[in-house]
């Protein structure tokens, strides 16, 4: 073997590589602090490294844990979850703890772990909650095949779970004995918007029965999609155009040229947040007009209405809870003391993902506080499955077998003037809804 | 109105088309210059859209500077990439390009979503729509199409015209011979593998005016890109273009009459057939 001596030419190619690797990273740093300034969350991006509250020395505890996508496509909504359950937690824990059935107070101890939004992670985690952190209850993750994937788990070893903003396919449950959830599921997110349509707007004007309805093919857009064509039929709906797209689409021009052939007055698709962007683009470019759209999902986001500025004006999406839902609560804090609480904490408003979060939190407080036995899965569970509330999050009931949410009714909201603005349920405070939506040459 | 459906399902696979050849056109570049495939082809894309996003918040004006310095970004960066990584790879098995290629799609995707979260992003540019009854043209669109023939004509005329582009033809031809004859081939592979991964940041920069893209978009994209670099003959630059236009046109067709699930099938399904068929690819003379 040769020694190479390092000539002076060598030496400054290598510096200069030094150099521009730096300033590469340097630029790469200073982006990222740019981008992050709104990022409010402080929770380790490892899986290795748990997120964990503690309660005070002495006093009885509650050990909660579970996984979000901290890192990953949906990491916002991870963090979201995440911050309310420890918002929660810390609410829970200043007012004393759980006051529970057994004459007991029960602080919080909270693990979160990250499960960087890959199923393969999800089980393993789990496992190490319940025989390592020795945990009393699960939370579940955000996203429907992380959320599944938590089942055989907590089926196995029979610890009660509260599911998280995870949707699922009626069809693939399995007699799960431990579960319960606190979401709209799936099939219901289109409904919401049919039942708003039905009373708001087919009254007055007849034409809004004919709709064109599609939907990506992956679990959750196909749930909500395929659900709601059914619940379109049966309640009386003429749906004119009826397709499905690749999940991982790029282009859809021409599916849009299809349906815009149909001429349909309404048209719902059952999208996330990229699909959501991608069909509102292109219906633009194609210059296709409806009376009103419902994009998908991700219409909720504030970035949706970045992202297309006027030309989101007048979308609507359904929502599991939102900022101006207000229902009466008889149970935790009431909407604007969640609202507040959560802007003190974190300097933004609230999403969804975070109502659920809390929502998680409070399911388990009020099983406690009914139960004599409020450490046992079991106890809990039964409990769980059998009370009802009405939160901030709206109403809590399920079905006492499934563990199916019946209860929570979701939302629906427009963008109007670049602010959501509830427009369904009407007993929420649902406020004057814009119809037609306006045209694109007209924006 | 079927006609109207015809017309506009032929306008929306011509627009894509040159988006999908220009994506596959940096790819033949590469593997014409150097026979070497380049794995990263959809994070290099995706990072080209970032660049012009990230130019656009800082100019929100117009989309303008922002392909210009995507451009200048991605000329630069393929020669940093060249001289740390690629340079390494000459000559080796495919299954070492294949690895190391496809670990820097991995570092450059989680550095994206690093620095720009996993939220797709887009440039909201506020071209008009012209129609005509139920046919309409974006304008965007029409830039994007203009773009792609622009860059084309551009690779052409410099491969032809220019010293530079004689030295690389002659180092495509015969390696060792352009060597002999004094040629600095390490530079001309230098250079190569820039314009190859120029006109990836440039198909990354269009795309980000007419498609939202995330950290991790573009895999259907690089997908699309072996596809049309294969039926457009490998190391061809023009089959490149013909071949993108014609996947284009065929996933418009399939979507518009059949149904838009099955549009990739059919693309991979033109792939295999051209393997089986017509192996040297549409403009390629057989061997």
């Amino acid at each position: 073997m040769t020694e190479e001596k390092l000539s002076r030419r060598k030496y400054l190619k290598y510096a200069g590589a030094a150099v521009a690797v730096g300033a590469v990273a340097a630029a790469g740093y200073g982006i990222s602090q740019y981008y992050q300034q709104p990022t409010p969350t402080t929770i380790s991006p490892t899986s290795t490294t748990p997120m964990v509250t503690t309660p005070t020395a002495g006093k009885k505890k509650v050990k909660i844990g579970g996984t979000k996508p901290f890192t990953g496509p949906d990491a916002l909504a991870g963090i979201s979850e995440g911050n309310s359950n420890k918002l929660w937690t810390k609410n829970v824990n200043e007012a004393g703890g759980i006051k529970a059935g057994d004459g007991n107070t029960y602080e919080i101890e909270l693990i979160l772990y990250n499960d960087e939004q890959k199923p393969e992670n999800v089980p393993r985690l789990y496992e190490k909650l319940i025989n390592e952190d020795q945990v009393d209850f699960l939370l579940g993750p955000v996203w429907g095949p992380l959320g599944m994937a938590t089942v055989p788990v907590v089926e196995r070893y029979k610890k009660f779970e509260v599911y998280g903003t995870a949707a699922f396919d009626p069809k693939d449950y399995r007699d799960w004995k431990y579960i319960v959830h606190t979401i709209t599921n799936g099939p219901g997110y289109m409904a919401a918007i049919l039942d708003m349509i039905l009373e708001r707007v087919v009254p007055n004007d007849p034409d809004a029965n004919n709709i064109a309805i599609t939907h990506g093919d992956d679990a959750f857009r196909a749930t909500a999609g395929g659900y709601g064509y059914e619940y379109a039929k049966d309640k009386g709906f003429n749906v004119v155009f009826y397709d499905t797209y690749s999940s991982s689409v790029t282009d859809l021009t021409p599916l849009l040229t299809r349906v815009k052939n149909a001429d349909p007055t309404i048209y719902l698709n059952g999208g996330v947040y990229a699909d959501a962007i991608l069909l509102m683009k292109q219906m633009r470019e194609l210059d296709f007009n409806v009376k009103m759209i419902w994009a998908g999902t991700g219409t909720v986001f504030p970035a949706f209405y970045e992202a297309l500025g006027k030309y989101a004006e007048g979308c609507v999406t359904c929502t599991q809870w939102e900022k101006g839902i207000n229902y009466p609560q008889d149970f935790g804090p009431s909407a604007d003391e969640f609202l507040n609480s959560y802007q003190n904490e974190y300097g933004e408003t609230p999403d969804y993902h975070a109502g659920t979060g809390y929502q998680q939190g409070l399911v388990i407080q009020k099983a406690m506080e009914l139960s004599d036995d409020p450490l046992s899965s079991e106890s809990i569970r039964k409990i769980a499955g059998e009370m009802e509330m009405t939160t901030f999050f709206g109403k809590y009931k399920v079905d006492p077998v499934t563990g199916w949410q019946i209860g929570h009714k979701m939302g629906v909201i427009q963008w109007q003037n670049g602010e959501k603005t509830v427009v369904w349920p009407m007993e929420a405070g649902a406020k004057e809804l814009w119809y037609p939506f306006k045209k694109w040459s007209e924006r | 109105m079927s006609l109207e459906l015809l017309a506009q399902t032929i306008i929306n696979g011509l627009f894509i088309g040159f988006l999908f050849g220009l994506a596959g056109m940096g790819l033949t570049i590469i593997f014409g210059v150097m026979k070497i495939i380049n794995f990263a082809t959809g994070a290099m894309i995706m990072l080209g859209a970032y660049v012009a996003y990230w130019t656009y918040t800082y100019w929100p004006y117009t989309a303008i500077p922002g392909i210009i310095v995507s451009v200048g970004v991605g000329f630069l960066f393929g020669i940093l990439v060249y001289q740390v990584l690629v340079r390494r790879l000459i000559g080796k098995p495919l299954l070492t390009t294949l690895l190391v290629l496809f670990g820097l799609a991995s570092i450059l995707e989680n550095s994206m979503l690093n620095l720009w979260s996993p939220n797709p992003r887009s440039i909201p540019v506020d071209f008009p729509t012209i129609s005509w009854g139920l046919i309409s043209i974006s304008t965007s669109r029409v830039f994007v199409s203009v773009m792609a023939i622009v860059a084309t004509i551009v690779v052409l005329a410099v491969f032809k015209y220019t010293t530079f582009g004689r030295i690389i033809r002659a180092v495509i031809q015969d390696k060792i011979a352009a060597t002999l004859m004094g040629v600095d081939v390490n530079r001309v592979y230098t250079l190569g593998f820039s314009l190859g991964v120029t006109l990836t940041f440039l198909a990354g920069a269009l795309l980000a005016m007419v498609y939202p893209f995330e950290p991790f978009g573009g895999l259907p994209y690089a997908l699309m890109a072996f596809v049309v670099v294969v039926l457009g003959t490998l190391g061809n630059p023009v089959g490149c273009l013909f071949a993108g236009l014609i996947i284009g046109t065929v996933h418009s067709f399939v979507g518009s009459y059949w149904t838009l699930n099955m549009s990739p099938a059919v693309a991979y399904l033109i792939m295999i057939i051209t393997f089986l068929i017509r192996p040297q690819g549409l403009m390629g003379k057989k061997e």
